[in-house]
């Protein structure tokens, strides 16, 4: 088990205390007429079995530790906190230029940025993708689906229709 | 009111065929599983109306439920995870030059086991809604608690139940965010207004299924895939004859065991490839029409099977069939035993748009066949950029909300952790929609048992035989977390869907 990452120990002390969280906030919640019709009912029996089910994880650890042939053999990915980072950061500040922006400029811009990010580098091929997906998903939501897109407002709706 | 022939409008066909040839088309796309297409996907439809989107849906699911065989039997990539038995029998042919003829008697196959499945729902289906509708608070409580442990169960039987159970029942607190149904008391929102409505199911699959995706395949350096030539594209009826046994055998596996929550049609294609190749004594790794028929009909046949639950019991067997249930639900159509009594006739309605759907995965398997192999070269760096701005436009489609892009992006990021420490995601996407059932249940059976508990619970059966079920569920899980057992080592192929 040392060989391979302890998929065991973290998650049952986060699941333990998001459980004790659970049962917490449920016994504040109010109970009028008792328990039964109390809102914090169901809360706290769900954070009273996330706790036992994060024992029964332990003891789950503890097995396999004194059994490693019975654990996975197989390669695990690793946790890439970088890729997680860059892909949710980028995200986030596609979300947040669309707050002064209109919907296509951040949406061809994240697109070209992110696959030369990802290792494309045919500059025809990224233009044309680029380009074809926004103004495909800008056609189909703004003029096919009578939706809106997230962003200020859309370029189409400069145009007239 | 709805009717079976409305399904036949020119308006759910044209849309039935869209979503089948979105759904192979997305089905075919390895990186790209099922239930995030159906998420992404299931978008478009909420502009339309009910029928139109009920039969888009449909096509959805069943083209995409095929897709996978494509990629699998073409170029050794399975679509989707239940595609690997495919893959398995298929791919061997397209090297020894036969796959277009694989890949053609999958797609009939596929027709064939659809109608099975079809059939079998449309049969079974009213009789198990009447049944239902007998089910009360306490009934309809611990069928929602059954569903979440078994799919957990399930889907952590390779790893572990119990990181299956604790997703599901994560899954349960995060159904609990919002305003309570009874009292309207606010829980679990922090004083953030946007999550007084509670988090959305769609941004939240999003994330889970979408967004994680694209972190997983960041930072890998994939290489374009080229397909081997395929050989003439002519189905082979003459050995649908011959193995018409594997093929009814097999249908019949597809729709028993898309039944069980969290199983579905992955344990039904390698319990049908495994079946198969016993009762035909071959060894179909090595390339078998036979397996290409065992797989095919029970991959699409599981389709009825995965829908009965949904239907009568308001269950999801399946995260697609989850989807499916919260999209329809935005249109105001609740799948569940009362279905007939709030939308009358939509039953049938939903049984020929299922029969639309095949006719349209039959066809377009066909046409899109060549397009497939062309998009199947294109490399995942221009892919997955693409796939993030679908979740991103997908995400704020539902609600026409930016806040549910930043659930997507949350949720993204808990689902790429949790597949890393090996939890499944599946119980918890059951949960996320039986979650305020349950709870609502729970607590109208706390209020009509708390006088003679005993007494009131022992004169309802149906709730007996389920505790049971629930107990014999957690005793197997406990059992076998607590005991040793001969664990091989195993493939790292991720069956999270």
């Amino acid at each position: 088990m040392s060989a391979q990452r302890d998929t065991h120990l973290v998650p049952s002390v986060l699941t333990a205390g998001l459980g004790g969280f659970l049962v917490l906030k449920g016994l504040s919640m109010p109970h009028p007429r008792g328990w039964s019709s109390s809102p914090g009912l169901f809360p706290i029996i769900i954070g009273g079995v996330l706790v036992l089910l994060a024992l029964l994880l332990l003891a789950e650890r503890r097995r396999l530790r004194a059994r490693p042939a019975e654990a996975k053999t197989f390669p695990q990915a690793p946790i890439n906190v970088k890729i997680i980072g860059a892909v949710c950061g980028s995200l986030a500040l596609y979300i947040l230029a669309l707050h002064y922006l209109p919907y296509e400029p951040p949406t061809f811009v994240y697109l070209v940025l992110a696959m030369l990010a990802f290792g494309s580098r045919s500059a025809p091929s990224i233009f044309f993708a680029a380009i074809g997906f926004t103004l495909v998903i800008s056609v189909l939501f703004t003029r096919v689906l009578g939706t809106l897109v997230p962003g200020s407002y859309s370029l189409l709706e400069l145009i007239p229709y | 009111m709805f009717s079976f022939f409305d399904a036949f409008g020119a308006s759910p066909i044209l849309f039935s065929v869209l979503g089948a040839g979105a759904g192979i088309i997305w089905g075919a796309m390895p990186g790209l599983s099922m239930t995030m297409g159906m998420a992404l996907l299931a978008t478009f439809s909420y502009g339309m109306d009910i029928q139109t989107a009920a039969a888009f849906l449909m096509g959805i699911y069943t083209g995409a439920t095929f897709g996978g065989a494509i990629s699998a039997v073409l170029i050794n990539i399975p679509g989707t995870p239940d595609s690997v038995p495919i893959q398995l029998c298929g791919y061997p042919l397209t090297e020894q030059g036969r796959g277009g003829e694989a890949i053609a008697t999958a797609i009939f196959a596929s027709f064939i086991g659809n109608w099975v499945g079809i059939l079998a729902l449309a049969l079974v289906a009213p009789l198990l809604i009447v049944f239902a509708l007998n089910f009360g608070a306490w009934e309809q409580f611990l069928l929602a608690l059954w569903g979440i442990l078994l799919a957990g169960s399930i889907s952590g039987e390779s790893d572990s139940m119990i990181k299956g159970w604790i997703s599901g029942w994560i899954g349960l607190a995060i159904a609990m965010v919002g305003l309570e149904p009874i009292l309207g008391y606010p829980r679990l929102v922090f004083d953030v207004p946007e999550l007084r409505g509670g988090v959305a199911f769609i941004p939240v699959l999003i994330g889970l299924f979408g967004i994680a995706e694209v972190m997983r395949i960041a930072g890998r350096h994939s290489q374009k895939t080229e397909a081997r030539p395929t050989g003439p594209v002519w189905p082979r009826f003459d050995l649908l004859r011959r193995y018409y046994k594997s093929a009814l055998r097999s249908s019949a596996i597809g729709t028993v065991v898309g039944v069980i929550p969290g199983g579905g049609a992955p344990m039904a294609n390698f319990l049908a490839y495994e079946m198969g190749q016993r009762a035909s004594g071959k060894q179909f790794h090595k390339g078998s029409m036979e397996g290409v028929i065992c797989t095919g009909t029970s991959d699409n046949a599981a389709i009825g099977g995965s829908l009965l639950p949904a239907l009568a019991l308001g269950i999801p067997s399946s995260a697609a069939i989850a989807v499916v249930m919260a999209a329809l639900a935005y249109h105001g159509v609740v799948i569940g035993p009362s279905l007939e009594q709030s939308q009358p006739g939509f039953l049938v309605f939903l049984f020929g748009t299922l029969i639309v759907a095949n006719l349209a995965m039959y066809v377009l398997g066909f046409a899109l066949l060549k397009p497939i192999i062309r998009l199947l070269a294109m490399p995942p760096a221009l892919l997955m950029p693409m796939v993030a701005m679908l979740c991103m436009i997908g995400a704020y489609s539902v609600q026409l909300s930016v806040f549910d892009m930043w659930v997507a992006i949350g949720f993204g990021i808990f689902g790429y952790l949790l597949v890393r420490y090996d939890f499944p995601l599946a119980p918890m996407v059951f949960a996320l929609i039986l979650g305020k059932i349950a709870d609502e249940n729970l607590r109208k059976s706390a209020i009509i048992f708390s006088e003679n508990t005993t007494s009131q619970l022992l004169s309802r059966p149906v709730g007996l035989i389920i505790l049971l079920l629930i107990l014999v569920t957690i005793l197997y899980g406990i059992v076998t977390t607590l005991k040793a057992k001969n664990r091989p080592a195993q493939d790292a192929t991720n069956l999270n869907v």
